[in-house]
């Protein structure tokens, strides 16, 4: 049994060797999540998402230093793609973090995204709670350089900061679903570049408003820290609103309800594939499909009753 | 109640690649960096100029099986053991060091002493740094988790 004070008492060590067991997804996970999860639930936690080199590491660093400014225990996630091919990865955001690897109170974790498409790994969510447990607050995840598909972040943040830069193409493009629809603030980094007012401008055309809050957009520079005290401000006004209208409670239930949903349809996935690979009638059913005798929509048909879904 | 936690994936080999000291150099650092992630490791890299104070903390945040020390400065003979120093100060001994550069004969007997071993120049094929790594973390024995306060 893992001791569970030392990861409590936010000791590095204690912490990161937990991270890694629920990365690995250790046997020892699931009964340490058991432990910590009593003390999780107390962070908020921000969602930064964006494309690829629009500056998001560069903006965390920023808004970490501003959190240290107020004496917060800040905990950062940051998320970068594991190769399809070989497995690895090159995680290379917490270089624009550097200044914050001395400072006691400031946890910083790179994460390969492990094979999950959306934008994160398959246990952020868990990996967020030991940051929680051990008392950070905020914590700050930043996703793997977003393409327009990934949205993932929506289902773990309280509040979602979607970044971009200028010149990233016309209005359409800011009118297009995906991550585009699930950012409750909107940062144009980089602003000094020239057509920062035109992406502003193409935003504010198509953006859409989550429940009544109209997000807002803002220009930082986060190199320098240009702006970012104000995306803070707009961060903590947003939860407020959500707050004061129910919305972020809510928010967190769905998270975990779709979390459990998820849980139990992988488990049960799982489960009736080996089932259904077991029956008799399966290799027999394939063979008909691949010969034609029967079409795959009667084949499932079959085998769905076979297996007693029905 | 079904168990949810699947079966242990096999631990991925994690490495920090940095250069602690004034040393800008990084092209050697970056294509290294890509080598290891060919090799299937996940690697953090730490980047240029960063202090061995920041790179033994940067070690045990990310929780890392290895440290790839590079400089080309000559100064690696202050600053890879005060790394390996660190990384005992903070019950952290069994992170493997590993260094490469401009690395005199002489220089290399003391850092293996002190437990950095490769200490690999200019010329190195890829393939005989990545198999370094790999059974030098073979050989590694994970200090169990019981961190002193």
């Amino acid at each position: 049994m893992i001791p569970i004070k030392p990861i409590l008492d936010g000791n590095k060590r204690a912490v990161s060797r937990a991270i890694s067991l629920i990365e690995d997804e250790s046997h020892y996970a699931s009964s340490l999540l058991r432990l910590l999860y009593p003390h999780t639930g107390k962070a908020f936690v921000i969602g930064i998402v964006g494309p690829p080199g629009t500056g998001k590491s560069s903006i965390i660093d920023a808004m970490v230093r501003c959190y240290r400014q107020r004496g917060a225990h800040v905990g950062v996630v940051a998320t970068d793609p594991s190769s399809p091919t070989s497995g690895g990865a090159l995680l290379g955001d917490r270089l624009r973090m550097g200044l914050h690897s001395l400072d006691s109170d400031v946890f910083i974790r790179s994460m390969a995204s492990r094979g999950q498409s959306g934008g994160l790994s398959p246990t952020t969510r868990n990996v967020v709670r030991v940051m929680d447990s051990a008392s950070m607050n905020p914590i700050i995840i930043e996703t793997v350089g977003a393409g327009q598909n990934d949205v993932s972040i929506a289902s773990v943040a309280d509040v979602v900061v979607v970044v971009l830069m200028p010149q990233m193409g016309d209005e359409v493009q800011s009118g297009k679903a995906g991550f585009m629809e699930i950012g409750d603030i909107f940062v144009v980094n980089k602003a000094d570049l020239d057509g920062a007012d035109k992406t502003i401008s193409d935003l504010r055309a198509l953006r859409s408003d989550v429940k009544g809050w109209e997000p807002p957009i803002l220009k930082t520079v986060a190199i320098g820290g240009k702006g970012i005290k104000e995306m803070l401000v707009q961060i903590e006004d947003c939860r407020q609103y959500l707050e004061k209208k129910g919305y972020f409670a809510r928010r967190r239930m769905a998270h975990l309800e779709e979390e459990l949903l998820g849980d139990i349809v992988s488990h049960w996935t799982q489960k009736l594939k080996l089932r259904a690979k077991r029956t008799s009638r399966f290799r027999a059913i394939v063979r008909e499909v691949v010969s034609r005798e029967i079409d795959p929509w009667r084949a499932s048909e079959q085998l769905y009753k076979e297996l007693d879904m029905m | 109640m079904p168990k949810l936690m699947p079966k242990s994936n096999p631990r991925k080999l994690r490495i920090l690649v940095s250069k602690p000291g004034l040393d800008g150099h990084d092209r050697g650092a970056l294509i290294l960096c890509k080598a290891f992630r060919d090799a299937g490791m996940e690697v953090i890299y730490g980047g240029v100029l960063t202090t061995p104070e920041q790179v033994a903390a940067m070690a045990i945040d990310e929780d890392v099986d290895a440290v790839a020390l590079s400089l080309l400065n000559g100064a690696h003979m202050v600053a890879f053991p005060r790394v390996a120093k660190l990384l005992r100060d903070s019950n952290a001994a069994d992170i493997v060091l590993v260094g490469g550069g401009i690395i005199p004969k002489e220089d290399k007997l003391v850092l293996e002493k002190e437990g950095i071993t490769g200490n690999f120049g200019p010329g190195t094929s890829l393939g005989t740094i990545v198999k370094h790594v790999k059974d030098r973390v073979a050989k590694r024995s994970r200090t169990t988790t019981r961190p002193s306060q």
